[in-house]
């Protein structure tokens, strides 16, 4: 039962850290873009070692949170398990993409005015 | 009994992912105007800003909703359940609703026209301003002096 869960903690966890890259890494090309004055070698390198950074950090955070020392009983519990799991990795996901946000503007506005 | 909670938790799970897809939806379709109105971000990094926003918002909303799933774990009865149900699911909407018009404010300020570049509010002029309206006046009081 225990490996059931961490199965499905492990799969779904995959899939939204890969959905949150994707879409990191789609929508942040523009401001990385801005940010190197269109130069678009040197933004795509920026920005896939920024990708690897981020998958680098959520494999570590979901690793250290797997291990469960509670008795999965049954499926009730199995799914209360699973569900607080994931909840708490895609609540930490979140709040780290929100300062990614706040981090990309900060970096544009400064680049911004050092220039002008 | 334990089938009676899972399938408690089953109508929880679809009604609370159908209310965050759906308030995602609406801030991915409607937030993308304000990014065009404002004049900080251009028809590029506009759309991107908008649509990763609502992905950090539909992070923080299914979090949100899977951590309260456990909630009213105990619940012996039909009754217990059903107001497990209604008080989770008005927790979550609720904080989902304070999200929202947190959002909201975040668009709103994407929206908004950024002040004339050399104002009066720029730092390097705040010294000189001061002494030169105290200045004129002097000289507008005392005009002969």
């Amino acid at each position: 039962m225990l490996v059931g869960v961490y199965s499905v903690y492990l799969v779904m966890s995959g899939l939204l850290t890969v959905w949150v890259a994707k879409s990191l890494s789609t929508s942040g090309r523009p401001f990385l873009l801005q940010v190197f004055a269109r130069n678009e070698p040197r933004a795509d390198a920026v920005n896939q070692l920024l990708i690897v950074g981020f998958y680098l950090l959520n494999a570590g955070f979901v690793g250290i949170t797997l291990q469960e020392t509670l008795a999965v009983i049954d499926v009730k519990t199995a799914i209360e398990l699973v569900s607080c799991k994931i909840g708490r990795t895609i609540t930490v996901l979140g709040v780290v993409h929100f300062f990614n946000l706040i981090a990309l503007c900060w970096i544009r506005d400064h680049r911004k005015v050092a220039i002008a | 009994m334990t089938t009676m909670i899972v399938s408690m938790y089953a109508i929880y799970a679809i009604i609370g992912t159908s209310v965050a897809i759906w308030v995602a939806r609406k801030l991915d379709i409607h937030g993308a105007t304000f990014a065009k109105q404002g004049d900080r971000y251009d028809s590029e990094t506009g759309p991107a800003m908008s649509h990763l926003l609502v992905v950090g918002f539909s992070l923080v909303a299914f979090g949100v909703v899977s951590l309260a799933l456990g909630i009213g774990s105990t619940a012996q009865t039909i009754q217990q359940c059903v107001e497990a149900l209604s008080s989770k699911l008005g927790w979550v909407i609720m904080i989902i609703g304070l999200f929202h018009f947190l959002m909201l404010a975040v668009f709103a300020a994407m929206g908004r026209k950024s002040p004339i570049p050399q104002s009066p509010l720029n730092p390097s002029m705040g010294s000189e301003t001061p002494t030169s309206t105290v200045a004129e006046l002097v000289h507008r009081l005392h005009p002969h002096e």
